[in-house]
């Protein structure tokens, strides 16, 4: 769940495609969905069918963290650094 | 056919997603695209596939799925095939001795229970006890049908061919006694139904409930 959030991070307050964080995390369509629809359900992640960009071609559905997503993102990557006892700058 | 077949796996985990994520199965349908692009089609499908098996359980259309498949095979497969080798035992007509074990091994002793004026009722048990067990496979796939009316057919005719062995060994001085477990497993079977049945009403629409009675 660290790996996706921290993907989305990354690219806040952009939106993601499914098969595009796939290949970002490693995550397998398996493991990767249903982390999305619980993330969703918890009110971390907003998701919404966006427009296709070329005619002919279906909607995809994306997803970015919201802002609480973003929060708790931010505490996880925080958390990380200090268990690893890595000093960053200030 | 990779496309086919990974198309055909995203149906079945679309569909095992059940209504209220189906927008989540449609999401997945169309990045498969994305993956055919990648030649990962069929990983992609199989793992979406995985995906949705994993969530059936946190939702309970998903529970009610997987409650009829466990149901189905766990059950009434189980209980047909029993049937069959009952049948082809020589159930209710054949005391046999040294077991299920004796008879397979060929090593038990069958002592056949009807007398000269009865015998020739055999076949026609046998018939009956291959029909009982043989109504149990169309049943199994009606319950994961949710086909309820035929459901009702199909333990109809469990209990219409239970009552004709009972009243035919009774009538041919057998100890209708025997009966008393094929009957049990059927009874077992429609408290099973029924529960199934006022649970998938209770999920998906008030019609069912009216059919099945006031108490819900």
């Amino acid at each position: 769940m660290l790996i996706l959030m921290e993907a989305l991070a990354a690219r806040a307050p952009g939106w993601c495609h499914g098969y595009d964080l796939m290949k970002a995390t490693g995550l397998l369509s398996g493991t990767l969905y249903p982390l999305l629809m619980r993330m969703t359900d918890q009110g971390l992640v907003d998701a919404q069918w966006q427009a296709p960009v070329s005619a002919g071609r279906p909607a995809r559905h994306a997803y970015r963290l919201t802002a609480a997503g973003l929060r708790l993102a931010v505490t996880g990557r925080d958390a990380g650094r200090a268990s690893s006892g890595v000093a960053f700058p200030a | 056919m990779t496309r086919t077949v990974a198309r055909l796996i995203m149906t079945v985990a679309t569909l095992s997603l059940g209504a209220h994520r189906s927008a989540w199965g449609q999401a997945m349908l169309v990045e498969l695209e994305a993956a055919e692009a990648d030649d990962r089609a069929l990983g992609f499908a199989f793992g979406c596939l995985i995906g949705a098996w994993r969530t059936m359980p946190e939702h309970a259309e998903g529970r009610f799925v997987l409650t009829s498949y466990a149901l189905s095979l766990g059950l009434i497969i189980p209980i047909a095939a029993v049937l069959v080798l009952a049948g082809a035992f020589g159930f209710p007509f054949v005391d046999a001795g040294g077991g299920m074990f004796g008879f397979l091994s060929g090593s038990g002793t069958q002592v056949l229970l009807l007398n000269a004026g009865t015998e020739a009722l055999g076949p026609a048990l046998t018939l009956v006890m291959l029909l009982l067990a043989a109504c149990h496979l169309p049943l199994a796939w009606w319950v994961l049908d949710r086909d309820w009316d035929r459901v009702v057919i199909a333990l109809c005719f469990a209990a219409a061919s239970i009552t004709t062995l009972a009243i035919v060994t009774s009538c041919a001085a057998l100890d209708p006694k025997q009966m008393l477990l094929p009957a049990s497993a059927l009874a077992l079977e429609t408290i099973a139904m029924s529960i199934l049945a006022r649970w998938h009403a209770r999920l998906f629409g008030g019609d069912l409930l009216e059919k099945l009675g006031p108490r819900h």
